[in-house]
């Protein structure tokens, strides 16, 4: 598809940003884009997993079928070149590049290696360049960990809690289930020679199951950090409520940052969503995408070389993702002036007036950005998780107020 | 809001809850560095 195309479909399908948004307007104002920090690679198309929630191959956008099952080693050279140029004009001193998929170490070892090192000799010296790959844990055996410690990519690995709910959801193609493949990987990553490229644990908030199940589950793999990831709905893909409970993923993320916020176990695992919401709180920084009102600094390269847009959007419809450029023909900063991007960066912009009058809305930011979505409106107006997010900032900022009061006192006196 | 940014650092090391004072110093640092970018990366946790 042109880019013509691409922004007529995007104008279509979201008014806003991509037509109600202008960015030359803004750019006038002395407003400029954040530069790129993250890149996304999607090497492998295809997963060894068929989750169905997955917004890659079950939600609304099906554009992985049209593209080649794994990204060629030009295309990621291509790449590497592109963030190489990025980061010098720029003067970046820390880029992050993140192996993902599908599965990503479906790509192979011998890949995966080539592609690290290919990544510190490509970008300046002067800048520091993390790895990391999001996987679902199920090919983690002892060559690939000495592979991903080897090139130093740190891992993040997908569990949803106890093995009943994780293999409800997670399963192979043929139906069966993921959990007691995934223990084992994360058996081996939770050893201390693996303890370094450990990056955490990712688990999708399931209403309906155990919280305090799920988080004690998480915590027997020693994970450093654990997300709680809201699966991804809109307005008209809603998301699942048990007994229309209207906040049910609030009620079941409260008792988990209870039980964490009175007493993580040592060595002290951490909570990004609950840290993040605590910090905003304290009138801090979120660098998440579910809260706060940071700018997003992430682009996705799909294994055609197509430059996109974060994948989470292919849960809102067809095309989401798509910038019209790609890295054969356009560097990073063309993707920097896209409406989309640009939405994720200007912070209160962003937000409709119905968050602008709520008084959370510096915590929630409007919550994830895909959040959002409405045919016919697109990505501006409060997440479907409003409700959700509104009670558990409140209950945060509730306990943390009192602890921070009790603090205070006890210094004055 | 709550604003932390007065808070003596000694009396934030002395929180009940190391999750508390593991996140009031995270506040206390960002103070010195508002661009905060977003990481599409769930797994990674800046560092406290």
């Amino acid at each position: 598809m042109t880019f013509d195309a691409v922004r007529a479909a995007q104008r279509a399908a979201a008014p806003w940003p991509y037509a109600r948004l202008d960015v030359a307007a803004l750019l006038a104002t002395g407003w400029r884009p954040t530069p790129v920090r993250e890149v996304v690679l999607k090497v492998h198309q295809r997963c060894n997993l068929a989750c169905d929630y997955c917004y890659v191959y079950e939600l609304a956008d099906q554009s992985w079928r049209g593209r080649p099952a794994t990204m060629s080693a030009e295309i990621w050279r291509l790449t590497l070149d592109r963030l190489a140029d990025h980061v010098r004009r720029h003067d970046l001193r820390s880029v992050r590049v993140i192996l993902h998929g599908g599965e990503p170490l479906l790509y192979g070892r011998d890949r995966l290696a080539e592609l690290a090192d290919a990544v510190h000799s490509a970008l300046p010296t002067t800048c520091k360049a993390d790895i990391g790959m999001q996987t679902n844990g199920v090919r983690l055996d002892a060559a690939t960990l000495e592979m991903l410690r080897r090139c130093g990519i740190r891992v993040g690995v997908s569990v949803d809690g106890v093995e009943a709910d994780h293999d409800r959801h997670r399963r192979t193609p043929n139906g069966r289930g993921s959990f007691a493949a995934v223990a084992e990987g994360l058996e081996r990553l939770r050893r201390p020679e693996n303890r370094a490229i450990y990056a955490g644990i990712l688990c999708t908030v399931a209403p309906g199951t155990d919280p305090i199940a799920c988080y004690e589950q998480l915590l027997t793999f020693e994970p450093p950090t654990i997300d709680f990831l809201l699966p991804h709905a809109n307005w008209d893909e809603r998301p699942e409520r048990p007994g229309g409970d209207e906040t049910a993923y609030a009620d079941w993320l409260i008792p988990v940052f209870d039980r964490w916020y009175a007493a993580a176990p040592p060595p002290g695992v951490r909570i990004r969503l609950f840290e993040d919401i605590m910090q905003l709180v304290m009138n801090g920084n979120s660098g998440s995408e579910q809260v706060g009102l940071s700018p997003s600094g992430v682009v996705v390269v799909e294994s055609d070389g197509a430059i996109e847009q974060v994948d989470a959007l292919k849960s809102a419809y067809e095309g989401a993702c798509a910038t019209g450029l790609d890295v054969w023909n356009d560097d990073f900063d063309a993707v920097l002036t896209d409406p989309g991007m640009v939405a994720r960066q200007i912070g209160l912009r962003a937000l409709s007036q119905t968050c602008l009058e709520c008084p959370v809305h510096r915590v929630c930011g409007g919550g994830h950005y895909a959040h959002r979505y409405r045919r016919g409106v697109g990505f501006h107006g409060p997440s479907v998780y409003c409700a959700d997010l509104k009670k558990l900032i409140h209950h945060i900022h509730t306990r943390l107020a009192a602890d921070i009061r009790r603090l205070v006192s006890s210094g004055a006196s | 809001m709550i604003d932390v940014s007065k808070l003596p650092l000694a009396l934030i090391n002395s929180a009940a809850s190391e999750v508390l004072a593991r996140s009031l110093r995270q506040v206390i640092a960002s103070i010195d560095d508002p661009d905060g970018v977003i990481s599409a990366f769930q797994s990674f946790a800046p560092d406290a």
